[in-house]
């Protein structure tokens, strides 16, 4: 701590601060431009100078850190002298084109300088106009006159995402900012955030207006299950672009291209608004009493006929925690069945179930921060860049910034192999048998390369005896890594005092996915990453899959993970009953089976229900299937809260006016109760989360509108307390007879089934994306004699699609990897109705497949 | 009591012969004043489209909330009115929206006559704007 005065203010402040940074705490205002909070000042726009008594010339405050004693004058003539000057020569190549420009009324040059009461242009320099001219990514309008060269855009590209496909190109006077490889940009737009002018400028909305004339509502972003906090800006009860704020939520201001530029499908066509139900092959289009009576006249036929059990309800995991707590209750208490689930269940429970294991709990109380502060990551599964790259963008602060080791496993050279200290290419499956041979060589190092305290927890005795074979040698033999990488890993993790761990989807969702999740907790257990290290994460592909879980959409657990009585059909379980006449009616709620759960046992089970009814905000091929379709609200339509994967409880705020007809779902189930006969009461999203507070032990304490961060399950208590080592040996699998590729069908990717595929309702991401392919070795397309772009056909034991192939440089060969949400490859038919014993999810990676040139 | 008649008489006897005051309306029209702000029109760019470039500098100025923009942007980067509408029975013809406009696109003319049988016929889009615009000469 140093004491300095700044303004005749006596301040104490940390040392490793700057002068702004200290002032901006105080309150005491300095001009800034080329300054933004997470970018590494470099002090080029001169407007932050400040005088220091004693030193001869006035210094940039953002570049120069306070000392104790210093004694600092923000306002001064001189000053306000040589910042007028330097906001004249910035001024002097800025085109005066406000009218036309995007940014104006948001534009921080125009601020300052309104600020020091500039009215014209004084110096004047001639330089030819360049124009709009394409930019890196087609979301994206760069505008090289306006630009100031603050070189924020190019500071966020390198410090923040570090994709470097922006470079100051040029000298001089000439300088300006180029593209440098506009194939590694990856259109997360922290460029477009950070610019302070309109240099660049967002191009998904058609439709422009400026910051006065638009509503700017903070809500929380509806992919994957960051739970990234964003401002819909509202135009008209349009969604005319997103922007996101320093200071709030894990993601503190960053986004990627899914949040930044994938709203446009709120506006998508084939929007239902009306109830419908199916007659005689025909939709007709009916008022919702008539609708929901219909519905629940056939729901108590079911359950007089039938019972109950006949009864399933499968939920979106982006439905709102008010939605699925509301929706289980239907199934449970006016249904009377367990059969409840969601897709989001499919992805977390594999983790949950390997963390209930080893450390008898369901949850972590970890946060992303912690990442950052960690000296050696391990990231296993998906490809985080693609999937989750605010917590990919916090692994690189880590790496970065504070030297940490990166310890990546992933069949694919992917962004982060690029800086991973031990990349391990490994086959899908393949990581238990890598996460042992790790525990092999840190049981060997002894004590000290484990976690403080870890020797006292149980089983290690027996982990000791599970690892004693994973000797480097045995591993290299199972699953081809080379020894000296496993040693290196080792050593890294061994010297590691805070590690963390990131695990995402397709891991956990193969074959035997709980042992393999349980592997590596083990490892992240004996490593330290559980006791005061940085944590085991688990980040999914949806909003609320944590949510939806805890809200007791799972046939195993009532809300807030307790016991039930009893247990229900899992998601694919209801469709492998309603083929066999065991389940009658099914109530799906904004998810489309057909696309997410294997296709060949979806279509079997939904041509024999009785009753299917389908609520979405889109007419989606499950839709189609259906003989009642009601109408949803989008996320950006409705309130209530969602759950991210850290443990989050974040406000989902209403920024549009739903289409005229549409209600809550709150409403929608307790009419539809109240037609079977039931009473539910479901006043609003605020009530509602009051009765959840009131009945599920985690979220206790909470409040629906929260002005703080607040993590649900509370405190950080000691992790270690029912922490039990539990080895898993080898798992038998071995390759499938006439199938030698093992392929991972990944759930998520850039659109997330929001549909830039025929659909086209994410027309932003669809420039960017807009077919599926398959990915496979370069190397050993080249042998197969496959090109890129060729057409093949992928046949798995249950299914074939032909797709396109991409060859990936150094991707493991006898690997493929595939995406799920193209709507025109049925990626879905692919995969197996063969379920996990335990987690009762089916398997998405590993599935044995061949491949043919068409 | 008729001495005063007789003098009032006079006066109007005097008026037959002196020249009339009234304008014969609508046949004969009046010259207005040069700054006399009537009903609103655009004025045209080179392509003889609206010189408009949809800044929003009149909706922001307008003190009666009378004028209605939508922007977009084209593909070409500009920006342009896709709706401009100025409810005229609203308007109260300060003229500020021809004041702030930056591109002296939207301006106030000298026409006067102004009249219609129903509200909606009142509100000026785009392409009445445009009409609106005085002859050449």
């Amino acid at each position: 701590m140093v004491r300095l005065t700044i303004d005749g203010k006596q301040i104490t402040a940390e040392s490793d601060k700057t002068i702004l940074e200290v002032a901006r705490e105080n309150g005491i205002y300095i001009p800034t431009l080329c300054y933004h909070p997470r970018l590494i000042p470099i002090g080029s726009c001169r407007l932050c100078v400040v005088e220091i008594e004693g030193a001869e010339r006035p210094m940039t405050a953002c570049t120069t850190y306070v000392q104790d004693g210093i004694v600092v004058r923000t306002q001064t003539e001189r000053l306000e002298r040589i910042r007028r000057d330097a906001l004249k020569l910035i001024l002097l190549n800025h085109p005066l084109d406000c009218p036309q420009c995007d940014a104006a009324g948001a534009c921080e040059l125009q601020n300052l300088v309104f600020e020091f009461g500039i009215d014209q242009q004084e110096y004047q320099a001639t330089r030819s106009s360049k124009g709009m001219r394409e930019f890196a990514t087609p979301l994206i309008r760069q505008w090289a006159d306006r630009c100031v060269m603050c070189l924020r855009c190019i500071r966020a590209d390198h410090e923040i995402a570090r994709a470097w496909a922006i470079e100051l190109v040029g000298k001089g006077y000439e300088a300006e900012v180029g593209i440098r490889d506009p194939a590694a940009c990856i259109s997360c737009g922290e460029c477009l955030r950070v610019c302070p002018v309109g240099a660049l400028t967002e191009r998904v909305s058609r439709i422009k207006a400026r910051p006065w004339q638009q509503q700017k509502v903070l809500t929380t972003c509806n992919y994957c299950s960051l739970g990234c906090q964003l401002e819909l800006n509202i135009f008209e009860n349009r969604v005319i672009g997103v922007t996101s704020q320093d200071d709030k939520g894990a993601n503190r201001g960053s986004l990627c291209v899914r949040g930044r530029f994938g709203y446009d499908f709120l506006h998508g066509t084939e929007r239902i608004t009306r109830p419908m139900i199916k007659g005689a092959g025909n939709w007709k289009e009916v008022p919702w009493e008539e609708a929901l009576s219909y519905v629940a006249a056939m729901i108590n036929k079911v359950i007089l006929s039938s019972g109950p059990g006949t009864v399933g309800g499968l939920i979106s995991p982006r439905c709102t925690n008010e939605e699925v707590y509301l929706f289980q209750k239907f199934m449970r208490e006016v249904v009377g069945t367990n059969n409840v689930d969601t897709t989001g269940r499919l992805c977390l429970e594999p983790y949950r179930l390997a963390i209930k294991e080893v450390l008898g709990r369901d949850y972590l109380p970890s946060t992303l921060d912690d990442v950052a502060d960690a000296d050696c990551i391990v990231v296993v599964g998906g490809d985080l860049d693609r999937d989750n790259l605010i917590a990919a963008n916090r692994v690189r602060e880590a790496l970065w910034r504070k030297g940490a080791h990166l310890i990546l496993v992933h069949p694919r050279r992917v962004r982060l192999a690029e800086e991973a200290d031990c990349w391990f290419c490994l086959r899908p499956g393949d990581e238990l048998v890598w996460a042992n041979g790790l525990i092999h060589l840190l049981l060997e190092k002894g004590p000290e390369a484990w976690a403080v305290g870890v020797e006292a927890v149980e089983g290690l005795d027996a982990l000791k005896e599970a690892a004693k074979k994973f000797t480097p040698e045995h591993v290299e033999e199972l699953i081809g890594v080379s020894q000296e990488l496993l040693t290196e890993a080792a050593q890294h993790l061994a010297k590691a005092k805070r590690p963390a761990f990131i695990c995402s989807p397709p891991f956990g969702q193969q074959p035997y996915g709980v042992d393999q999740v349980k592997g590596l907790v083990n490892l992240a257990l004996l490593a330290g990453a559980l006791t005061g290290g940085g944590g085991f994460h688990f980040v999914g592909p949806q909003a609320n899959m944590v949510g939806a879980v805890e809200m007791g959409a799972t046939p195993l657990l009532l809300s807030g993970y307790r016991p039930g009585n009893g247990r229900g059909l899992s998601a694919v379980e209801m469709f492998q009953a309603a083929s066999k006449g065991e389940l009658k009616a099914l109530f799906i709620l904004g998810e489309n089976p057909l696309i997410t759960l294997p296709r060949s046992l979806v279509e079997e089970g939904l041509k024999a229900l009785e009753l299917l009814v389908v609520q979405d905000m889109f007419f989606s091929e499950t839709a189609e299937q259906a003989h009642v379709v009601l109408p949803a609200l989008s996320f950006a339509e409705l309130d209530g809260t969602y759950t991210n994967c850290e443990g989050r409880v974040q406000r989902l705020r209403k920024a549009l006016e739903p289409p005229d007809g549409l209600r809550w779902e709150g409403e929608v189930l307790s009419d539809l109760a109240a037609f079977m006969g039931k009473e539910m009461k479901a006043e609003s999203p605020a009530g509602t989360f009051e009765e959840i507070r009131g009945v599920n032990p985690l979220y206790g304490g909470l409040e629906f509108e929260a002005s703080d961060t607040q993590l649900r399950g509370g405190g950080r208590d000691n992790l270690l307390e029912k922490a039990v080592f539990s080895p898993v040996g080898p798992t038998q699998e071995g390759q499938e007879e006439g199938y030698p590729f093992l392929l991972s069908v990944e759930g998520i990717f850039y659109n997330h089934l929001t549909g830039s595929g025929p659909q086209r309702r994410a027309q932003g991401l669809a420039k960017v994306f807009s077919y599926p392919y398959l990915e496979m070795s370069a190397e050993q397309a080249e042998e197969m004699g496959i090109g890129d772009g060729d057409k093949v056909k992928v046949t798995t034991p249950w299914g074939e699609v032909q797709v396109e192939i991409r060859r990936s440089e150094g991707m493991r060969k006898g690997v493929l990897s595939l995406y799920l949400p193209f709507y025109e490859v049925d990626a879905s038919q692919l995969v197996g109705p063969q379920l996990d014993a335990v987690s009762l999810v089916p398997a998405y990676g590993r599935i044995p497949a061949r491949l043919e040139k068409v | 009591m008729i001495v005063p008649l007789l003098r009032g008489l006079r006066l109007t006897l005097k008026r037959f012969f002196s020249r009339p005051v009234t304008i014969q309306y609508p046949e004969q029209k009046r010259e207005v004043a040069p700054r006399w702000r009537g009903v609103h029109f655009f004025e045209r760019n080179e392509k003889g489209d609206t010189r408009c470039v949809a800044c929003g500098l009149c909706v922001a100025v307008c003190p009666s909330n009378c004028i209605h923009l939508v922007a977009v942007e084209l593909e070409s980067g500009e920006r342009y009115p896709e709706t401009y509408e100025i409810n005229v029975t609203r308007c109260i013809f300060c003229g500020f929206c021809a004041e702030a406009c930056p591109v002296n696109a939207i301006k106030l003319g000298k026409n006067y006559e102004f009249v219609d049988y129903r509200r909606e016929d009142f509100v000026l889009d785009k392409e009445r704007l445009l009409a609106n615009a005085p002859k050449e000469g």
